[in-house]
């Protein structure tokens, strides 16, 4: 370990590994079901199947530290939060793919599965 | 403990708030949370070549909590301690088994174990693990970060060794 070549291997190996494993996960998925969980705190609040979704509609999830999902046929965002860096309005929205939208100070995660077995058109808890 | 140690320590503390509160005004480059300069860390390991294991954790441990303390959030603190304990006993272990020409290598390494410490955090905070999803991007984030912050440490490290009297 106590030479250069040895970590820029290591370091490149990761790198190269890691670059695939990101186009894995974002693109690799591709069922046709869309099944949306909002998690907050720790908590499942809201189950909801996007596919079935005729009209887009709002939910805000908190209340001092909120934030404002939009949930469309086949695709949900956030659109707006009380989060000092936004993060979470600006990653956009997601369709499928592994990558989950989240606000880390709200303690919000969504995420879309792409298979499921139950077949409600949304369930809160 | 020597008062000229104590100064040390404190200097040390109050620079690493100061680049951390630095980096915390520039705009973020990605909106993923955890993907940042981490410039701090050039003094946790410019601390652990020149002052030693132990005087090391308590400034990090300082900078930490005074972090947290002025930013004012709870969680906050909770990330920063993992992924700075995280980050630190990797280096620990790491850097007495290479020369002084890793040290960019050790940064990057603490630069793995401390997103790697805040992604479990986030796991377990979130109650779900598909946050995990994250982890590719944070790993290249950390790689990346950790040469440039390395490259900084290694520079001021070898140009004040023989200068810096503890």
């Amino acid at each position: 370990m106590k030479n250069n070549r040895f970590w820029i291997i290591a370091f490149a190996v990761l790198l190269c590994v890691s670059a695939l494993a990101w186009w894995f996960i974002s693109y690799g998925n591709s069922g046709t079901e869309k099944i949306a969980k909002i998690y907050k705190a720790g908590q499942l609040l809201y189950t909801i199947d996007l596919n079935k979704v005729d009209e887009s509609y709002e939910i805000t999830v908190g209340d001092k530290q909120y934030n404002t999902i939009l949930v469309e046929n086949g695709r949900i965002s956030i659109t707006s939060a009380s989060c000092p860096d936004q993060y979470c309005v600006h990653q956009g929205s997601i369709s499928g793919g592994g990558l989950p939208l989240v606000c880390l100070p709200n303690q919000l995660i969504i995420k879309i599965e792409t298979t499921s077995d139950d077949d409600v058109d949304i369930v809160s808890y | 403990m020597k008062a000229k140690q104590i100064t040390t320590m404190a200097l040390l503390t109050a620079i690493a708030l100061g680049l951390y509160f630095l980096e915390a005004q520039l705009p973020a480059i990605v909106p993923i949370p955890g993907v940042k300069p981490g410039l701090a860390n050039i003094i946790t390991l410019f601390s652990l070549y020149m002052l030693g294991r132990r005087d090391t954790f308590f400034v990090l441990i300082a900078r930490i909590l005074l972090a947290s303390l002025f930013a004012g959030h709870l969680m906050s603190l909770l990330y920063s301690l993992s992924g700075g304990l995280l980050c630190y006993g990797v280096m620990l272990i790491l850097f007495p088994l290479v020369t002084e020409k890793q040290v960019w290598a050790i940064s990057i390494c603490g630069a793995i174990a401390h997103n790697i410490g805040q992604l479990i955090t986030a796991a377990l905070v979130m109650g779900t693990w598909s946050i995990i999803a994250y982890l590719p991007v944070l790993m290249i984030s950390a790689v990346l970060t950790g040469l440039l912050t390395g490259i900084c440490a290694q520079v001021v490290i070898s140009r004040l060794k023989n200068v810096f009297i503890k």
